[in-house]
């Protein structure tokens, strides 16, 4: 009961502190909010465009085309140094083999509706050479590594009746999308860090100012006898009423940004106004509302903590 | 209890500020401090909250051992010592109710035990019709009454009133005593530093005369000299 009043008289402070210097608090929550949504919108932006690239079917296939000059005992022999390729390296998940024909099917079948011009081929005139596809470990298998990757591809050009232009893969596609995403991700970190310095700095300052113009009320409470934490915590609560307001208000705004702005502008609708079908995909913003909630809650709470008790320092001596 | 044994205080920019003090005084003793502005009457203050610590010698204040008291432990020890001062630091927007319920809702006092003894204070200084006033709608005697009250609310051993009449009319001046008077009877320690002369001389109590830094008399009795002043 007396813990439910302290902890009502605290709040009480801390919300009457926020409004006794209302302009600044704005400013503190405007600048942690476009933190959040800066940090946010870029995390929202690069897993998508990852999730897309993961997605891509054959993303992690390297597919071997061979000359129709082989014999079958020539592919054979192949088969065989794919086999010992895989047991000796673990980057290969599966191989499979294709003939001509098998190609073929699977040409018109992908083809669909417009397999019509494909019925003049059949298998006396197949175009399709004989193929192996070597699926190689997942982009998102914390065990991926670029440089295995290549190293497999080395290998597998340095098998008999292998020819390196007949090696095809995307793995510059995907390499080339990654190191773009890193750069995004890099960005997106400093801009966090700068604008996290800049808020907490601001929150410091509000709550600095509130402090002096109570600093005859703290003297007073440090003579009656106040422990510390009493007379801290009604300005960590206004830091922490900050930071959450922030948090809350950021999640909000994402939605809309997510739903109306990005999706709308990546997908074209906004401009040609239609549902285009489009080459990305997006996630629902039910994927990240929960994750952005943590995120900006647990940076409300620390720019919100951190600056509050920097603020409080001086005043408190014993 | 309030004890000083052997204490010096020096400052950091070596300003020796008492020397070697030796005072004692007992639960439920009235005792005047006095000597003129700079004499170390602050000092004494500063050391008695645990603003400042003794530089050497021995303090125990209310059962605190004041050398080795932890950080955390000071706020208990002044919560048995409640201060009166020249200025009455009343808060202006809080009125005479608010100003003594803020000292007890600081140290964490429930709201209902607030509502008890607050007016049972007001009573006791004799303010209980002006709990709605401002304090800037009352006389000084009156603020003076209200800080008396606020220092009392939270049942401290000791009152300690730095120049309580300073700010007050003469005539009202001994309205103020006659209240610290009436605290004393009821079994607090109260220590009144001034360097009111004529309310010394009035009171036929212990006083403490400081110079220097230096205890220079302690006699009971109401009386000291030009050069003790």
């Amino acid at each position: 009961m007396k813990m439910l009043s302290t902890f009502l008289y605290h709040l009480r402070q801390g919300i009457v502190g926020i409004f006794r210097n209302g302009i600044m608090s704005i400013t503190s929550s405007l600048v942690l909010i476009s933190c959040m949504i800066i940090v946010g919108t870029f995390y929202m932006i690069i897993d998508n465009i990852d999730r897309n690239l993961k997605s891509i079917d054959d993303i992690n296939i390297i597919t071997i085309y061979l000359s129709d000059d082989l014999t079958d005992e020539q592919i054979d022999k192949i088969e065989a140094d794919i086999k010992a390729l895989q047991q000796e390296l673990n980057t290969i998940k599966s191989y499979q083999r294709f003939s001509k024909a098998d190609n073929l099917r699977r040409y018109k079948e992908r083809a669909g509706a417009d397999a019509e011009f494909l019925e003049q081929y059949t298998d006396e005139n197949n175009p399709l050479p004989n193929s192996f596809e070597i699926r190689f470990t997942s982009f998102s298998d914390p065990n991926f590594k670029m440089e295995d990757i290549y190293a497999l591809k080395n290998r597998l050009d340095q098998i008999e009746n292998i020819e390196s232009k007949d090696i095809k893969e995307n793995l510059t596609l995907y390499s080339k999308v990654t190191s773009v995403n890193n750069t995004l991700t890099i960005i997106a970190i400093w801009m966090m860090l700068i604008l996290l310095l800049v808020s907490i700095f601001i929150i410091y300052i509000t709550i600095k100012l509130g402090m002096h113009s109570r600093r005859h009320e703290i003297t007073f409470m440090r003579y009656v006898g106040a422990t510390k934490s009493f007379i801290r915590t009604p300005f960590i609560i206004e830091g922490i009423i900050i930071g959450l307001f922030s948090a809350g208000l950021s999640v909000l705004a994402e939605y809309y940004i997510y739903t109306y702005l990005i999706m709308d502008i990546l997908t074209d609708k906004a401009l040609v106004g239609a549902e285009t079908s489009s080459l990305i995909t997006f996630a629902p913003f039910g994927d990240y509302i929960k994750l952005l909630a943590i995120a900006f809650v647990g940076l409300g709470l620390f720019a919100g903590i951190v600056a509050s008790s920097l603020s409080i320092k001086k005043y408190l001596k014993a | 209890m309030i004890e000083f044994k052997n204490v010096s205080m020096v400052y950091e920019n070596n300003t020796v500020a008492l020397k070697n003090i030796n005072l004692r005084i007992e639960d439920g003793e009235f005792v005047f401090i006095v000597g003129h502005s700079g004499a170390g009457k602050t000092t004494l203050t500063k050391l008695l909250l645990r603003e400042e610590k003794v530089t050497s010698g021995k303090l125990h204040v209310n059962g605190y051992n004041l050398e080795k008291i932890k950080e955390r432990k000071i706020p208990y020890l002044r919560r048995t010592m409640g201060f009166v001062f020249q200025d009455f630091r009343l808060f202006e927007n809080k009125t005479v109710y608010e100003n003594v319920a803020f000292a007890m809702r600081v140290v964490g006092g429930s709201p209902s035990l607030i509502r008890k003894r607050v007016p049972f204070f007001l009573n006791v200084v004799g303010l209980s019709d002006k709990y709605r006033c401002f304090p800037r709608q009352l006389s000084g005697g009156e603020q003076q009454r209200v800080a008396l009250a606020r220092a009392l609310v939270n049942n401290p051993q000791t009152i300690i009133a730095d120049e309580p009449t300073g700010n007050i009319d003469p005539e009202l001046s001994h309205e103020i005593m006659e209240l610290l008077m009436k605290i004393n009877r009821l079994g607090k320690t109260v220590i009144v530093i001034t360097h009111d002369r004529s309310i010394v001389e009035r009171y036929k109590k212990r006083v403490i005369t400081i110079s220097d830094g230096v205890i220079t008399s302690d006699k009971i009795g109401g009386y000291f000299t030009d050069e003790d002043a």
